[in-house]
């Protein structure tokens, strides 16, 4: 892992004024108020921003995606309480970028990263693949479009049918989607092995019979079959040995250059995300909390839940000294996420108005968002 | 092709794992494990390597078949993969003339390592100069070991539990037995009397009084029966005849083809109708499983016999009182009784199936759901539903057998396996004197559900080893 | 919890609606005048059916009348009887059904109850020793009993159990209650009852041994080789501690619900072996009645077990849900 991680200073956390006690007005919060007005607020902005054209060049557009899992029905099927994995999340991806979702487990990744393919239906929100607005398309008009969208998952052993040989698991998307003529498919298929590192004769083999890095070959090259412009890459690595993991990445950003693909690659594993991103969105319990291209996250790191994961990023130079900065408090239920802003359960800088206001998530750089009251408080 | 050339095989100190000298090999060693020691012996049967060191595979051999289970891994099922060892051992000894040839009958015991690793490259160089140049292939070792589709490591999972094999020879014997049977016995149809006449002989005493003197006279009065039954075994009758006359072994016979065929139908009935409705119910969900739910509810809280005791009547009135097609109705309808059993499995199967990565991978895929169930969910239903079916066979068979006992299913003259009990619950005088006639019957039937039973419990080891019996 | 139960409730009733329709349907497609024979065979066998009986039977469940309307009238009258609680009125026996089933149920209870808790008392010990003690005798055992078990029809085991202890033996009574044309009364009586009633329970005992032992030996190994058992004696308890406490808990609860969804069987009669046996139970008399066609007789007592099945199945949810909290959090 040496290779991808730079030789840089740990980050310190950057210098946050903070009024003295005395001078902070007092302010009382109408909670109910807060939370209306920000209902409000966020309504007529995703409406707004609905209305407005597709990005022409993103091959990728999220809008507001929102996500909720229902956990109390009533005894008729209304919802009564809900778990919002996916809080408004908006990112636009470029065709050739790759785009690094990081963030504790539990904190929506991988949940977005489905519900972008539609694998979940969304609960809210505009999906723009290619120009086109897939977010209500009929399910038999997605499954022609998911020839260009792609998924790779995290656990190469429950994510191949057991019963299917490697042949038949690679030929079956080409035959699905009419990719070569049937003539052509076993070496079309054999081809693609070959460009993912799988040896001819595993043709006939079962996926039981792979080490764990072969089977995550074996679904690289599936989802490589059908020719896709995005592949979905969640947590590709995280079931693997370190050894092997270097050579699957190093083998997916080949495939990347080779192919034109463009990657949403979603980890908890920082220096794998930093050595293969171009931009990285950071997540912490269902919402986009900063997003940016990768020098200026690294270089410049706005949120303070940012700045504590890579203060986390062990480096192994002895002589930089770490710097870690320790969140306190556990990781909040999704259920029930705290009020204000969601991270101020655990924030070292929080402040009241933390408590009772989200933050809005805006820009403050070229491309680099995030959503932060003391932010906000410096700017203006 | 590069022939391996296995010089040595040792024990480890590791359970269950070999050192292995394989000629062609640089570095060291490679460790083995059982299968792969299985796997060498297959190659070397089947040519593709040669050993030259016997001592030690008689060494592991002899371990493995004395269950020193510190030498093997206990997850294998050892015993009878030994046998195979040493079977495969002895049928292809060396012959002294070949190893003379390659000119190196090494004691691996004395030498270290490196030495045999020395003399295992000059081997391979001296094979490889008389080999054609081999296709480039740096592992070599990946290529040659031969592996096996999950179906056939259940097929020798199966053969591996004597009580299956046992029960497949039960269930062949009897099919050989009904279907086979009547073409060699020809003797006797199913319903044709011997009426080769017997002499009967009565005995009867009475006594009177002539003159004051008491006499007692015996008599014996001879009568000729028109048909020959109720005799006793003989070589013209092996089981001997049944109150009707007919011979008890053809009715045995016949009656089995009756009791099979109409246990098999209606397993396939249940089956098929499992998997379609279960399938249904799982894969939609939502209404759609729901309703199919309170249906199978309300249908098994329907009591069997007595149900079929109204069908019996229906079919009666409709004329199907002497038929024989009865027992196939009679089966047919409890089949259409009895198949929410078969789709609660596939239900809940296909429920937890779903849920499973590849399904998902399978819509992300963009595959139509007729081949999401076809091609990737039902093949996965398919273990347990086998099982199921096999067990089933046996009920089933019970089911005919009370329907024909009770007068239900198949009436004289036509015969099935309950039928020919049936006598005695009217007749004691043949249940006491004439076992012949219905014991032989019972005995088939309870070889039939047995036989059935240990295939199935067979084919459930087989298809999950890991289960607890 | 109440909300399950209402649940388990409700759907009850919708079953119970399901399986009368079934019965009411499958009557229907008798022909009449093929009920008309069989009232005729009866008549001539001895019985004297009244014709307002047989009127009321066709008047109420309209037989006869094969309109959509007198269909749709007659299976209405059915279910409002049966929510009545009036099965019908038997041809054979005179007499309402219900009161038919009542005076034979005492014979059927008895000897199913007896037979139950034998099996219970031998099965459960003995499949838990089998678990515990894999690979010994016991073990053996179980599994010869369950091959017994499953393999042997009822009715072939009950005759030659008959001919080898009443008829070679003599040991035992072959049928009956009583001896045939007995006086006896009080204690001399029960002696009679219990001379008779050894060979039909120990039919039904030696059948229902095996299976439920492997039950309760696959329930156990189940348990014993479970993670929080193994914790168990990791931390030093006695081997006995830790199966009659821990395990064997365990081990109880499908057992209970198992038990629970039995009782109502125990009202069933088992229709095989008391006419092996010739007892004067439900089950046999329920067989006589039918093959003669008694019609009311036969929807009584088709509902009567439809009934007793539902009320299995609402016992054991009720039981499951009583013994695992996980439900009452439902």
């Amino acid at each position: 892992m040496a290779d991808y991680v730079e030789n840089d200073s740990v980050l310190e956390p950057t210098e946050v004024s903070e009024p003295t006690e005395v001078s902070e007005p007092v302010v009382e919060y109408d909670d109910a108020a807060i939370e209306a007005e920000y209902r409000a607020r966020k309504k007529a902005q995703a409406e707004y921003d609905f209305a407005q054209p597709y990005d022409p060049e993103a091959l990728l557009e999220v809008r507001h995606l929102r996500k909720a899992f229902p956990i109390k029905k009533s005894l008729f099927g209304k919802v009564q309480q809900e778990l919002i994995a996916v809080d408004d999340v908006s990112f636009k991806l470029y065709p050739g970028e790759t785009l690094g979702i990081v963030g504790e487990s539990g904190c929506g990744k991988t949940t977005m990263g489905r519900t972008i393919l539609k694998l979940h239906p969304s609960n809210g929100g505009q999906i723009i693949f290619n120009g086109q607005d897939i977010t209500n398309v009929k399910s038999s008009k997605m499954r022609e479009l998911r020839r260009q969208m792609q998924i790779i998952f995290q656990d190469p052993y429950s994510s191949l049918p057991p019963r299917s040989t490697v042949g038949g698991i690679l030929s079956e998307p080409v035959e699905v989607h009419k990719i070569v003529p049937a003539g052509e498919r076993k070496d079309y298929v054999l081809d693609l092995m070959d460009k993912c590192g799988l040896r001819d004769y595993y043709y006939e083999r079962y996926p039981h019979e792979f080490s764990g890095g072969q089977r995550q070959r074996i679904c690289i090259a599936r989802a490589l079959s059908v020719n896709p412009k995005l592949v979905i890459c969640d947590e590709p690595v995280s079931a693997l040995d370190v050894s092997i993991q270097a050579q699957i990445i190093n083998l997916l950003k080949d495939l990347q250059r080779n192919m034109g693909l463009t990657y949403l690659f979603i980890s908890h594993d920082l220096s794998v995300v930093k050595y293969i991103s171009d931009k990285i969105g950071v997540m912490y319990l269902g919402a986009m909390v900063e997003f940016g291209k990768k020098d200026d996250i690294f270089e410049n790191p706005l949120h303070p839940y940012t700045r504590a994961l890579f203060s986390a990023i062990p480096n192994p130079n002895p002589d930089i000294k770490m710097n870690r900065m320790v969140l306190t408090g556990d990781i909040p239920s999704p259920a029930n996420p705290p009020k204000g802003c969601r991270f101020h359960t655990r924030c070292p800088y929080a402040k009241e108005i933390c408590k009772h206001i989200p933050p809005e998530y805006k820009e403050y750089g070229d491309g680099h968002f995030a959503a932060c009251h003391l932010l906000e408080e410096q700017e203006g | 092709m590069k022939k391996r050339v296995l010089l040595s095989l040792r024990p480890t100190d590791k359970k269950g794992i070999f050192k292995a000298y394989i000629a062609g090999k640089n570095e060291k060693a490679d460790d083995m494990d059982l299968y792969e020691v299985f796997d060498i012996i297959e190659d070397i049967k089947s040519d593709k390597a040669q050993v030259l060191d016997q001592t030690d595979i008689d060494r592991i051999a002899d371990d493995i078949i004395a269950d020193k289970r510190d030498a093997i891994d206990p997850e294998a099922e050892s015993s009878q993969m030994a046998e195979d060892i040493k079977a495969d051992k002895q049928a292809n000894a060396f012959s002294e003339a070949e190893a003379e040839v390659l000119g190196a009958y090494i004691d691996s015991c004395e030498k270290d390592d490196a030495e045999i690793i020395e003399e295992a490259n000059e081997i391979a160089d001296k094979m490889n100069e008389s080999d054609p140049p081999a296709v480039e292939d740096d592992e070599p070792h990946d290529k040659n070991v031969k592996l096996m589709s999950p179906t056939m490591m259940v097929v020798r999972r199966f053969f591996r539990s004597k009580l299956s094999i046992i029960g497949l020879i039960m269930v062949i014997g009897l099919f050989l037995f009904s279907f086979v049977g009547p073409l060699f016995y020809t003797q006797w149809g199913m319903s044709e009397p011997d009426s080769s006449p017997v002499t009967e002989y009565a005995e009867s005493t009475f006594t009177f009084v002539v003159n004051g003197q008491t006499y007692e006279v015996r008599q014996s009065t001879e009568s000729q029966s028109f048909y020959n039954t109720l005799a006793p075994a003989s070589p013209s009758h092996p089981l001997g005849t049944d109150i009707e006359g007919y011979d008890v072994l053809a009715r045995l016979m016949y009656g089995g083809r009756v009791s099979l065929i109409v246990s098999f139908l209606a397993v396939f009935l249940i089956t098929i109708l499992g998997v379609i409705i279960g399938g249904i119910a799982g894969y939609f969900g939502g209404w759609v499983d729901n309703v199919i739910m309170r249906l199978c509810d309300i249908l098994m809280c329907l009591p069997g016999i007595p149900i079929l005791l109204i069908v019996g009547f229906i079919l009666d009135s409709q004329g199907f009182a002497e038929s024989e097609s009865r027992i196939y109705l009679l089966m047919t309808i409890l089949s259409l009784i009895s198949w929410p059993g078969t789709a609660r499995l596939v239900r809940g199967q296909i429920l937890s199936l779903r849920e499973q990565e590849y399904m998902v991978a399978a819509e992300a895929m963009g595959y139509s759901a007729g081949r999401k169930i076809f091609k990737h969910l039902i093949p996965n239903v398919m273990p347990q539903l086998i099982v199921q079916m096999s067990l089933s066979l046996g009920s089933m068979i019970l089911y005919e057998a009370t329907l024909s006992y009770l007068n239900l299913g198949v009436r004289p003259p036509n015969s099935a396996w309950g039928t020919m009990i049936n006598i005695i619950s009217s007749n004691t005088d043949v249940l006491k004197h004439y076992p012949l006639v219905w014991v032989p019957a019972g005995i088939c039937i309870v070889i039939a559900v047995l036989g059935f039973n240990f295939v199935g419990d067979g084919l459930r080891d087989a298809l999950d080893p890991k289960a607890r019996r | 919890m109440a909300k399950y139960i209402l649940k388990r409730l409700a759907l009850s009733v919708l079953i119970l609606l399901g399986v009368s329709l079934i019965i009411y349907v499958l009557i229907r497609l008798m022909p009449v005048d093929f009920i008309e024979n069989k009232i005729n065979q009866m008549n001539q066998g001895g019985a004297t059916i009244p014709q307002e009986t047989v009127d009321a039977l066709y008047a109420t469940y309209g037989i006869g009348d094969d309109s959509f309307l007198g269909i749709i009238q007659g299976y209405l009258n059915w279910l409002l009887n049966i929510c009545k609680f009036d099965f019908g009125t038997s041809f054979k026996y005179g007499l309402p059904v219900t009161q038919v089933i009542a005076s034979k149920m005492g014979v059927s209870f008895a000897v199913a109850l007896i037979a139950t808790v034998f099996e219970f008392m031998i099965a459960i010990p003995l499949g838990i020793t089998a678990a515990t003690h894999q690979y010994s005798f016991r073990d053996y055992l179980t599994t010869f009993l369950v091959m017994v078990g499953i393999s042997l029809p009822s009715f072939f085991f009950g005759q030659m159990l008959k001919n080898i202890f009443a008829y070679n033996l003599g040991w035992l009574p072959p049928t009956g209650m009583v001896e045939a044309g007995s006086s006896s009364v009080g204690f001399a009586l029960l002696i009679e009852y219990v001379q008779h009633m050894i060979l039909p329970i120990l039919t039904i005992v030696i059948l229902s041994i095996g299976p439920r032992m492997r039950m309760t030996r696959t329930n156990m190994l189940e348990v014993m080789n479970s993670d929080y058992i193994r914790t168990a004696r990791a931390k030093g308890l006695k081997e006995s501690k830790v199966i009659n406490k821990h395990a064997f808990r365990n081990t109880l609860i499908p057992l209970v619900t198992t038990m629970a969804g039995l009782l109502p069987s125990l009202f069933s009669g088992a229709i095989i072996t008391e006419q092996v046996f010739g007892l004067d139970g439900i089950g046999n008399v329920a067989l006589a009645a039918m093959n003669e066609g008694d019609i009311p007789f036969i929807m009584g007592y088709n509902m009567f077990l439809a009934l007793l099945s539902v009320i299995g199945v609402l016992l054991s949810d009720l039981m499951y849900a009583i013994v695992d909290p996980r439900v009452k959090l439902e």
